[in-house]
């Protein structure tokens, strides 16, 4: 059996932290493991950009910051091993492992375990209706659409405002689709402001707050959904119904950390969030076995998430040499969320997110210089960055990033993009 | 069958609310999917051919035609055959009233189930069933481990006009939990995962309730027609046996002989995670396949996937890999291996995107490439 100091589950932005923070705090030998044969995780299929303004201070896309990533673990030599799915971990830190080479047992000094998070299911939600073909949640989406290349429906309908509807409601739009509405349960928009206002405004997609899908309607396939208000207590309003027809249904409507692994070694996990608990350490239950990021709490900023995922392995690396451990700090994400506020602008150029306006001919709101010089653009030539896939040679799709293309003109550089590739 | 008092009820299945019981000891439970699956791929190693897509439209008498006594004509073919066996359910009375049996009638009544997640092996070891309520006239709302480890709450009943609507309903999907909870206390919302519906061929119309016995009859009037109609529950448990009746009724006048070459096994898919550690790194060396974990929620191989694509009887669907392997079934629901399984039906068989089905033709899940 193998030994390591330090086994890190799952190389997204947490895992990938993790590991080079425990070798750069003295231990030898450090593997990364994860279930795809790519590191990055769920960042890889999150070709918008946002990514990397706190950590390293530019506005990334989630590939361009997985790249980040990945190169600081393998330059601090941090061993990965990709296409390697964990079956389970015990409480000794032994960990049991496929891959195309064969059955892998190791034995960890200390694990940290950042498996990220799962979606909501339709089924965990109890949406009432029939069964048909057409009816996905967001990630599943956006890992088809600019991963695999197929392309999910026409007429689509989004439930949940979340920062992954928001964001696929605008992919689909600029992939030809007809995105009918933007349903939300609560009385205001759950994403940021900003993807409220470029993904949902910027394409005249409907949005409703305090609406839900109350049935699903088709018999093979979705042939459409049924719109209703609701109540306080978050009910379908009787009367309010609304048939809005549609091919898919597309759900955003939460995460859920992703502890299966945790619990094979029966790891405590949250009775309500199912996160894995830990200490101020970082530390789970069981000594020695650490979390970071989606898995122990659902986290809004991949830069947030990498921070953390440098204390847990900062503290692995600890623990196996018997040193004391770091405390981590709690952060709190710093964007605004909901409705943007009417008649402003929201600046998109850094976490302060300034509201400008302009009163009696000043401009205010901004902190500084850029967020006047955005705000004067958006009122006389609207400019977006946009980002997209293009189909390479051997048909695979490579995310793709044009900073600065005029707002109207978005559809059509997708489209030239498309039939140039 | 046993009566069980509340001590022993309360010591073997301490989570299950109850004064007293009465116990089955010789009933179980197994996987109704994998079983039809089995007994069709049987057939078809056996020399079955199973035609699906196909809508039968009208059924003509061959009336001087000794060998073929009837034209089966669907929305593609037409078939020329000596029996004609109607096995159509929902639809049996309308393909009996082909060949003008009007007498038949089949009034659809749906039921409604939740599924919730593994816990039966810490709650629910055995199907437990409340007492029977007077005028009920079934079996009532009852708790079902599954073989999977799930557990399913149910069956409603409720009459049908539109004898296709399949929908799960807001006010059973309520009266389900507050009903399995009253047999399973500990049950929460939480462990709520999913709901669906069946529909039930009723002969007993909604005036009337209850059962009828099921029709399983060659029509005096008609050699070579044999009616199986409102084979509602307990049909599966009966299906064997009716089975038999209907090779007996054929056998009066057709001389019938076990066929030599016949092949009772179907080669079933073995479980990658049922494996010792051992037995999976042999199966990784002899077939790389094994080693890619494709739904993690169930532990399934691309070795395992492939087999249940490759089936005996050439159905590649999303459903048709889920009933051999179990896949999209966990708690995410597919979020990890739907993808990857539609990208493996459209990279390693050729099915564009726009052709790949969740259940058949009707139920296309992609509009084609995004470029």
């Amino acid at each position: 059996m193998e030994k390591y100091d330090v086994v890190v589950i799952g190389a997204g932005p947490g895992g990938l932290a993790a590991s080079t923070a425990a070798k750069k705090n003295g231990a030898q030998r450090v593997v990364v493991l994860d279930r795809n044969n790519y590191c990055g995780g769920v960042l890889n299929q999150c070709i918008h950009d946002g990514f990397g303004l706190l950590r390293y201070k530019q506005a990334l896309t989630g590939p361009e910051y997985a790249v980040n990533a990945e190169k600081e673990a393998t330059d601090a030599r941090v061993e990965i091993m990709t296409s390697t799915m964990v079956l389970s971990i015990t409480t000794d830190k032994i960990i049991t492992a496929t891959s195309k080479k064969g059955f892998i047992k190791l034995q960890a000094g200390a694990i940290v375990l950042a498996t990220g998070c799962r979606e909501r299911t339709r089924g965990a939600i109890s949406i009432p209706g029939t069964r048909p073909a057409g009816i996905y949640t967001a990630g599943v989406v956006q890992n088809l659409v600019n991963i695999k290349n197929i392309m999910i429906g026409k007429r689509v309908v989004i439930l949940g405002s979340g920062d992954i509807g928001l964001i696929m409601a605008r992919r689909l739009t600029l992939e030809g689709a007809k995105v009918l509405a933007v349903i939300e349960i609560m009385p205001e928009p759950m994403g940021l402001q900003r993807n409220v206002s470029q993904c949902v405004y910027d394409f005249g997609i409907p949005l409703y707050v305090s609406h839900t899908v109350s049935c699903i309607i088709g018999k093979r396939k979705l042939e459409a959904i049924e719109m209703s208000s609701v109540d306080v207590n978050k009910q379908p309003i009787p009367g309010t119904e609304k048939i809005i027809e549609c091919d898919s249904l597309v759900l955003s409507v939460g995460l859920i950390p992703e502890n299966e692994v945790a619990l094979t070694a029966g790891v405590a996990l949250d009775e309500k969030t199912n996160g894995v608990i830990t200490d101020d350490y970082l530390q789970s239950s069981i000594p020695g076995i650490f979390a970071c990021g989606n898995c122990r709490r659902v986290m809004d900023l991949a830069d947030l998430v990498s921070e953390q995922g440098e204390i847990a392995g900062l503290n692995a690396a600890r623990f196996v040499k018997g040193d004391s451990l770091q405390a981590f700090e709690k952060k709190q994400s710093v964007f605004k969320k909901g409705f943007p506020i009417e008649g402003t602008v929201t600046c998109p150029l850094c976490p302060n997110g300034c509201s400008v306006l302009e009163k009696e001919g000043v401009i205010e709101g901004n902190k500084c210089k850029r967020g006047e010089k955005y705000y004067l653009q958006e009122q006389t030539d609207p400019r977006r960055t946009l980002t997209t896939t293009i189909k390479q040679l051997d048909g695979s799709l490579r995310p793709v990033k044009i900073e600065n293309v005029r707002r109207s003109e978005l559809f059509e550089t997708v489209r030239n993009l498309n039939y140039n590739s | 069958m046993r009566l069980v008092d509340g001590k022993e009820l309360h010591r073997r299945l301490p989570d299950v609310g109850g004064i007293s019981a009465l116990e089955s000891t010789e009933t179980s439970i197994f996987d109704p999917f994998l079983y039809t699956i089995a007994l069709a791929e049987n057939a078809v190693t056996n020399g079955a051919t199973f035609k699906f897509g196909e809508e039968v439209k009208a059924i003509d008498r061959n009336i001087n035609q000794e060998e073929a006594r009837f034209t089966v004509s669907t929305n593609k073919n037409k078939y020329d055959t000596q029996y004609v066996i109607n096995c159509a359910g929902l639809g049996s009375a309308r393909i009996a009233q082909m060949l003008g049996f009007e007498q038949y009638k089949i009034y659809p009544c749906r039921g409604e189930y939740l599924i919730l997640d593994k816990i039966s092996d810490k709650y629910l070891q055995v199907p437990v069933y409340p007492a029977p309520k007077k005028g009920i006239g079934g079996l009532g709302v009852h708790l079902t481990p599954t073989i999977h480890g799930n557990i399913i709450i149910g069956p409603s009943a409720e009459y049908l006009d539109d004898g296709e609507d399949y929908a799960s309903t807001k006010p059973i999907i309520e009266k389900l939990f507050c009903e399995a909870k009253q047999l399973l206390p500990t049950l929460e919302r939480k462990h709520i995962i999913g709901a669906y519906a069946g529909i039930r061929s009723k002969q007993a119309p909604p005036s009337e309730g209850g059962f009828h016995d099921f029709v399983i009859k060659e029509e005096p009037e008609c050699p070579g027609f044999i009616n199986l109609i409102g084979i509602e529950s307990p049909g599966m448990t009966a299906s064997m046996p009716i089975a038999r009746m209907v090779k007996e009724i054929i056998g009066k006048t057709t001389e019938l002989k076990p066929k030599k070459s016949f092949n009772p096994k179907r080669k079933g898919i073995l479980k990658f995670s049922e494996q010792t550690d051992e037995k999976k790194d042999q199966l990784i060396k002899s077939n790389p396949e094994y080693g890619e974990v494709v739904c993690r929620c169930q532990q399934v191989t691309k070795a395992e996937i492939r087999q249940a694509i490759e089936n005996p009887l050439g159905v590649k669907t999303i459903a048709g890999v889920k009933y051999r392997v179990w896949t999209t079934t966990g708690r995410c629901n597919g979020g990890y291996c739907f993808a990857r399984i539609a990208e493996i039906l459209e990279r390693e068989y050729g099915i564009v995107p726009e052709h790949i089905t969740l259940r058949g033709e009707g139920s296309e899940l992609f509009s084609g490439k995004v470029k």
